[in-house]
């Protein structure tokens, strides 16, 4: 079920397009990741389904009802804020209880609800605390309790995970994306890092430049790459301008080989393939007959990762270090892409 | 300096400066220490010495050693004068906090440009002298050229009327002197605000108005505080304000000092009751400083 709705959502700050013509629509209970680069409007687009700022044109639909004019407090959305913002001069139960108290629910009931918030993130018995004695982690825990008490009905976050160290960041992910699970709320995430969107979400939303560039599954996003910025931005990749000399036949060079593609496709002329697809072989034993000569080697330990000059274009591969230890003795090796794994894209 | 004191050990006597922390370095402190006892310590040290002496006709700072001076602040005049700045000061500085703290808040919210115009605004009228603006204000509260013809043009009054000598005058007039002070106190806290407070506090379910009260105002108490605070020690010690614009019922402490030490010649009872104010306005200070707390935005 369609939970909430975004048509043709735009944003103009002066001269300048930050979201333009943005249509999504974000199934309820979902996990929703806006990724892209800083400056691509996902913050903006998100600030928008909060209310906190006014769409120059479109509107946000929740649960078939126009919410576009609504003003921010009366939307009941939680949400995280980069820098927390969680208030000062109040405590932790203060804080948590903050949406109860502007509700008026009893004093009695408040507690109980914060101390039961507070469990859910695993930081229970802190309600009297300051907010300044805690951690950074801590901080972020008491934050996400906050934006649930009013029990939302979404759960927007703007790059949250942003201060914390990586390790304490990964941890907050997983956590994140279980106490989603558990609650089934329908949320919003705003990141930069793809690798975070991918741990996290159900579905991605690649942003740039104020547009949507593809709208998916993690691994869609990663196997199916929709263009070339999708491409770049999700992981690497190897993109190798082609010729298309029949349906699912490329020329690239003087070799011409199949590949596989979307039907949607068959018109790009540009092939992606992911370094992990890329199969390296004796120079004898190419089923596309690529061969290319070995530039630069990297051992990384869990894998091996190799540039090759091929035709004129680098190519990069990474090798298991079994398969590595076969091939390593040769400075040209054969390059085949495993059946699937290479897809066209428009250029 | 720090070189030649690193060279020697520690607790070496040198010219004298014996085993004072970081020898030499030390030294430039003495310039303030000068100036803080020059321009401070030894006028409040004279103050405290001619309000301890018996009134002379003869001689005007008087003479020899008694309390007489400070027996003589219970009367009427001295009391009331001191009740009276008080309640102008504690008046004024509400007011113009009432006026002060949301323009301010307004005009943090513009952009850099019109922030800009703004403060020059504001801290031009600085440059004009309390005196100049008084007159000026007495001109705009009299009956043939002031504001009251103003109003009986727009059918307010019925003819025109002179609003000085008056309370509301002397209020007004100090209010608009200490406005560009609360605005410079006011301005850096609210500007460096972290706006997502405020989000927060919407996204949580409060309506602005709300917020405001509950989560801006809050935030704010020091440099609310502080700029309470320089208002009421402005307006406390109001001289020009009170004795142009205001009657004998308008008179704060600093005129009764200066009509003690002028007109009656009585210089040690004068010293007293400057002595009083100092008194009292540090228990403004202490009083206000506490409801001031610690402050949350650096």
């Amino acid at each position: 079920m369609i939970g909430l709705e975004v048509a043709n959502l735009s944003k103009s700050f002066g001269a300048g397009k930050v979201v333009d013509d943005v249509s999504l629509s974000i199934e309820d209970g979902k996990f929703v990741c806006f990724l892209g680069p800083s400056g691509c409007g996902k913050t903006t687009l998100l600030r928008m389904i909060a209310g906190l700022e006014q769409p120059t044109s479109g509107s946000i639909i929740l649960n078939g009802r126009d919410i576009t004019g609504t003003p921010t407090h009366a939307r009941n959305f939680g949400m995280v804020f980069q820098a927390l913002a969680l208030f000062p001069h109040l405590n932790v139960g203060q804080n948590i209880g903050y949406s109860l108290r502007l509700r008026n629910m009893e004093q009695k009931f408040r507690r109980e609800r914060v101390s039961e918030l507070l469990d859910l993130v695993a930081l229970p018995g802190v309600e009297d605390r300051s907010v300044n004695q805690l951690s950074g982690g801590q901080r972020q825990r008491v934050a996400i309790a906050r934006a649930l008490a009013q029990e939302p009905r979404l759960f927007l976050m703007d790059e949250p995970l942003s201060a914390l160290d990586a390790k304490l960041r990964d941890h907050m992910q997983v956590e994140l994306r279980q106490l989603q699970q558990k609650l089934k709320i329908t949320t919003v995430f705003v990141t930069h890092d793809q690798r975070e969107a991918m741990t996290i979400a159900d579905t991605i939303v690649v942003m740039s430049e104020g547009k949507v560039q593809q709208v998916g599954s993690p691994v869609d996003i990663y196997r199916r790459p929709a263009n070339k910025f999708v491409a770049n931005f999700i992981g690497q990749s190897n993109l190798i301008d082609v010729e298309q000399v029949a349906p699912g036949t490329v020329r690239f060079g003087e070799t011409t080989f199949p590949v596989a593609s979307n039907e949607n496709q068959l018109e790009g002329t540009t092939l992606c393939v992911r370094p992990e697809d890329v199969i390296l072989t004796a120079p004898g034993d190419s089923a596309s007959g690529l061969i290319g000569d070995v530039s630069f080697v990297r051992d990384v330990g869990s894998s091996v990762e190799v540039w090759l000059q091929c035709n004129g274009r680098e190519i990069l591969a990474t090798a298991s270090p079994a398969r590595w230890a076969e091939i390593s003795g040769n400075e040209r090796l054969g390059i085949d892409f495993s059946a699937n794994s290479a897809t066209l894209l428009a250029s | 300096m720090a070189t030649i004191s690193e060279m020697r050990p520690s607790g070496l006597n040198i010219r004298g400066l014996k085993n004072v922390p970081g020898g030499l370095s030390q030294l430039p402190l003495i310039w303030p220490a000068l100036m803080i006892l020059g321009f401070f310590a030894i006028p409040l040290f004279f103050l405290f010495r001619v309000s301890l002496a018996n009134r002379d006709p003869a001689v005007y700072q008087g003479t020899g050693f008694s309390l007489q001076a400070f027996t003589q602040l219970g009367q009427p005049m001295v009391l009331n004068a001191v009740s009276f700045s008080v309640m102008l000061s504690l008046i004024v500085a509400s007011i113009s906090m009432l006026v002060t703290f949301p323009a301010t808040y307004f005009i943090t919210r513009l952009s850099r440009r019109a922030q800009v115009a703004w403060l020059i605004g504001f801290l031009s009228t600085l440059a004009l002298s309390e005196v100049l603006i008084t007159f000026s204000w007495q001109i705009l509260l009299s009956k043939k050229a002031g504001m009251s013809n103003v109003l009986v043009m727009l059918g307010i009054l019925d003819e025109s009327m002179s609003l000085a000598p008056s309370f509301g005058g002397v209020v007004a007039c100090i209010i608009y002197l200490v406005i560009p002070f609360n605005f410079m106190t006011l301005y850096p806290g609210l500007s460096r605000l972290d706006t997502s407070y405020l989000e927060a506090a919407r996204t949580l379910g409060a309506r602005p108005t709300r917020a405001f009260f509950e989560i801006l105002l809050p935030l704010m108490r020091k440099p609310i505080a502080t700029a309470f605070l320089t208002t009421v020690i402005m307006t406390i010690g109001a001289y020009v304000a009170p004795i142009v614009l205001g009657g004998p019922a308008n008179w704060t402490i600093g005129v009764v000092i200066s009509e003690v030490a002028i007109t009656g010649q009585n210089l040690p009872l004068a010293s007293a009751i400057a002595i009083l104010l100092m008194l009292v306005t540090a228990m403004l200070v202490l009083g206000i400083n506490r409801i001031g707390g610690k402050g949350y935005v650096s």
